[in-house]
């Protein structure tokens, strides 16, 4: 046998902060033959991340190696100084980072950012590397490569810069690729193409590469082999096909059952139903809503002619990917923006043009549930006085009677009291999630928009977030505009599914009909671009 | 907009703060309760007899007998023509005695930035990018040291020990480089220090940024990637501070002119005020006014240079 690409033995990596060292690695043995492309699968915190930018030297600040073997085709890497690193680290390692859009230098042209990692290992001087990075943007498949290699990478779209990255990756034809989730950042459809092109790319060269993702779905789609990492240990290791059909370990089981690529059905609430609060019909309505934007001369718009409506009691999804303008419809679902033209309705009333006292009463009925817990919590308030925020708007109750109200909040969304003295930076990404649905519902509001609710989430995570909410709207007989890219998502907690694309309603229906029997073009290819889906 | 449009409206905008300039040191100096006239006519002779019909010739010549609203328009007319009236000390021109000092100030004004650029490069560069954390503590404790560090204290120690001890560089004058030195130093040193902390923290965050990844990973030396990806990029917030640190410059001139007898607009300005020369003051003002908007323009028009994603005319205003 062959001698293998990549051999890790016995990996330790250590993080020194101020206070104590936090081991990220915790004994860690991989091996990369040559042509094989191995997915490392976890979630955050489980060293993925880490073992990644060990076996390249490229570590943050803090975290070292103390123990164990990295071998780059049986050279031991591990005790290398800077500048031994550096003659591998392009040459040998290609890097393919994890979000595209800020990856690149913003203030040099593609061009030259290609040249620069030829020119650093002798494959091309001054003239030649030009000529070379105009060959390589041609090969990545981006048109007119000479115009492109003149520009900056804002003119680029996330994609292409993603195709630039992968590119200066393979530009010295390197055995061994560390792709670092490289494609979460990028849109459904825009992902599938990137990692078509990264297979194609990886196939010609017959590459090795290492595959960070916390998505199962990809791993499942692009990996020969898929190894498992949980708290900075391998815990279940193997073929593709045996690690999704015979899981051994019970952690991988987990993730399979949480993975929202790999099955589908709406989620049953666990809790006793009551009957929706307020009259019955459609709690939301939508008329012939269109929203135009200036941008320089041209008019842009963001929403064309959208109708849509939200039965009490129930889940909308709207699905779109960036720009498609699902983030400024639930803008004016809010009433923070007003459109252009039609007509917004809650509960049959005409809301479009509402202002002062009686707009201050709609929020009231209307709360919103942000994407990024990490940002919507103020980190320096308890999260008692975050979830009673709204009722100090509003100036309900008295102390006492706020606090009663936070305690019973932290009983729905199911969080311990105890947590009501702390600040939200103690929390985990999920229980921060849980404190921002307890504020949304302080007010005790009919609709509840939620944009993104679990992307910024771990897959297990977002699975219990989604199962929160499903229980909650049980409960409280709550209505929900979800606003997702992810159509897996939307599946789980949608009666009624909205596609949108480029600011027009392509599809709605029925979750089930919709994703069974898909009418408009644009649906069916978000739907064959969902990673995994063509697998299971 | 237009390009035209974008131009107009900048500089229609710079008129107007030279304008606001002038007009609020007008209603300052001249509206004040002291009688400028009579301060002219004391020069010298504390309590010496004022000649009344010498000081109604006088008021008379520079027009302070005539209503306020009058004396504005009539100010505000020659400004506009390039005269700022006579200075009241030696009754030359004040343009031309402005001019006159000018260079010598712009002299000791560029080199002293110059220093501060190099120096604050040097030490930000060195802090970001060394390994021990002890070095990097010690080099991002000066800054605010030499920020706390008065100039006329530090240019009396400079001429003690480099002027009178050791004889290296002359204590005073405005004749060849070496009269420069210490001068610029001492100005150097404050403006060193804003900079130097502004650039450490932009180039140090910089160096967190997921490219700086991008550049190690293709096999770049630490050094490279420095000078390559992350200079660049940090230097564009310094870049919003420029019209402050001329500022600075300016103010700190008065200090170190005088502090090294040298002639330039520094010592004007103290002179000016010290006598009341209050036209003198008036253009003095202006000046600065006018430095100020010129380095705002020339930052504007660098901005695009430096960063590619910020086009020369905005999509929005």
């Amino acid at each position: 046998m062959s001698e293998p690409v990549l051999l890790v033995e016995g990996l330790h990596v250590t993080y020194r902060t101020r206070r104590d060292d936090v081991p990220a690695v915790r004994g860690v043995d991989l091996r990369i033959d040559a042509g094989e492309v191995v997915a490392v699968v976890g979630e955050s915190g489980s060293g993925k991340s880490t073992l990644a930018h060990a076996v390249i030297g490229l570590l943050p600040r803090g975290g070292s190696i103390t123990g164990g073997r990295v071998l780059l085709g049986g050279q031991d890497v591990a005790g290398w100084s800077e500048k031994q690193l550096q003659r591998v680290r392009g040459r040998s390692v290609g890097l393919v980072p994890q979000d595209p859009t800020v990856s690149l230098n913003p203030v040099k042209r593609i061009g030259e950012q290609i040249a620069e990692v030829l020119r650093q290992h002798g494959l091309a001087d001054r003239r030649t590397a030009a000529a070379q990075a105009v060959q390589i943007l041609a090969r990545s498949g981006i048109p007119d490569p000479e115009l492109r290699a003149r520009q900056y990478p804002h003119e680029l779209s996330g994609g292409m810069r993603q195709r630039v990255l992968i590119g200066i990756a393979f530009a010295c034809s390197p055995r061994l690729v560390i792709a670092d989730e490289p494609t979460s950042a990028l849109d459904v459809t825009v992902q599938r193409t990137v990692l078509d092109h990264l297979a194609e790319v990886t196939a010609e060269h017959g590459t090795s590469v290492l595959f960070i993702t916390h998505d199962l779905g990809v791993a499942a789609e692009r990996a020969d082999r898929i190894v498992v990492m949980q708290h900075g240990l391998v815990v279940e290791e193997g073929p593709t096909a045996r690690v999704l059909d015979a899981p051994t370990h019970a952690y991988t089981r987990q993730l399979l059952e949480a993975a929202p690529s790999l099955h589908g059905a709406r989620l049953a609430p666990r809790r006793p139903a009551v009957a929706p609060s307020g009259p019955a019909g459609d709690v939301l309505r939508l008329e012939h809503v269109t929203k135009e934007f200036r941008v320089g001369r041209a008019p842009f718009r963001a929403l064309d002619d959208v109708t849509l409506a939200l039965p009490r009691g129930s889940t909308l999804g709207v699905v779109g990917e960036s720009g498609s303008g699902k983030s400024t419809l639930a803008r004016i679902a809010l009433r923070l923006v007003e459109p252009t033209s039609g007509t917004v309705r809650i509960d049959g009333e005409d809301v479009t043009h509402t202002r002062g006292a009686r707009l201050r009463a709609l929020r009231r009925r209307v709360q919103l549930v942000y994407q990024n817990p990490y940002a919507s919590l103020d980190p320096r308030l308890s999260v008692e006085r975050i979830i009673t925020e709204p009722l100090h708007a509003f100036g309900i109750g008295d102390r006492a009677e706020r606090t009663r109200r936070a305690l019973e909040l932290l009983d729905q969304v199911a969080l311990p009291r105890t947590v009501a003295d702390r600040g939200a930076a103690e929390l985990s990404g999920g229980q921060r999630q849980r404190v921002a649905i307890a504020r949304a519902l302080a007010l005790r509001p009919e609709l509840l928009v939620l944009d993104e609710p679990v992307s910024a989430l771990d897959v297990s995570v977002q699975r219990q977030i989604l199962q929160l909410l499903v229980d909650l709207q049980a409960e409280l007989g709550l209505s929900y505009l979800v606003i997702s890219h992810d159509l897996a998502v939307v599946r789980q907690i949608s009666d009624t599914v909205a596609v949108l694309h480029r600011g027009l309603l392509v599809e709605h229906g029925p979750t089930a009909d919709l994703f069974d029997h898909p009418q408009a073009e644009h649906t069916r290819a978000l739907l064959d671009a969902i990673p995994g889906a063509r697998v299971v | 907009m237009s390009l035209i449009g974008y131009a107009a409206r900048r500089l229609g905008l710079a008129a107007f703060v030279v304008w606001a300039a002038f007009t609020t040191t007008f209603a300052i100096l001249y509206l004040l309760p002291s009688d400028p006239i009579l301060t002219m006519l004391n020069r010298g002779g504390e309590g010496a007899n004022v000649d009344p019909a010498a000081a109604a010739a006088l008021r008379a010549e520079y027009g302070f007998d005539k209503p306020v609203i009058v004396q504005y328009l009539t100010r505000l007319g020659a400004a506009l023509r390039g005269d700022l009236g006579r200075s009241m000390q030696n009754g030359q021109p004040v343009v031309t005695t402005i001019v006159d000092a000018l260079p010598q100030t712009a002299v000791l004004a560029a080199t002293a930035l110059a220093i501060a650029v190099v120096v604050s490069s040097l030490l930000a560069s060195a802090a970001v990018l060394t390994g021990s954390r002890g070095l990097r503590h010690a080099l991002l404790s000066l800054p605010p040291l030499g920020a706390a560090i008065p100039s006329f204290w530090l240019g009396l120690v400079l001429l003690q020990v480099f002027s009178f001890r050791l004889g290296w560089f002359p204590a005073t004058g405005n004749t060849g480089w070496q009269s420069l030195v210490l001068p610029a130093v001492t100005l150097a040193v404050p403006t060193a220090a804003v900079l130097t902390q502004v650039l450490a923290k932009s180039l140090g965050s910089t160096w967190e940024q997921p490219f700086v990844e991008t550049a190690r990973a293709k096999g770049l030396p630490r050094s490279t990637v420095h000078l390559r990806h992350v200079v660049r990029n940090g230097a564009i917030p310094t870049l919003t501070m420029v019209a402050i640190i001329i500022g600075n410059t300016l103010a700190g001139a008065v200090v170190t002119e005088t502090v090294f007898s040298r002639v330039g607009v520094g010592r004007l300005t103290q002179s000016a005020v010290m006598s009341q020369d209050i036209p003198l003051v008036q253009g003095v003002v202006v000046l600065s006014a006018i430095v100020f908007v010129v380095v705002n323009l020339a930052a504007d028009l660098v901005y695009p240079v430096v960063d590619p994603r910020i086009a020369r005319v905005p999509a929005t205003v």
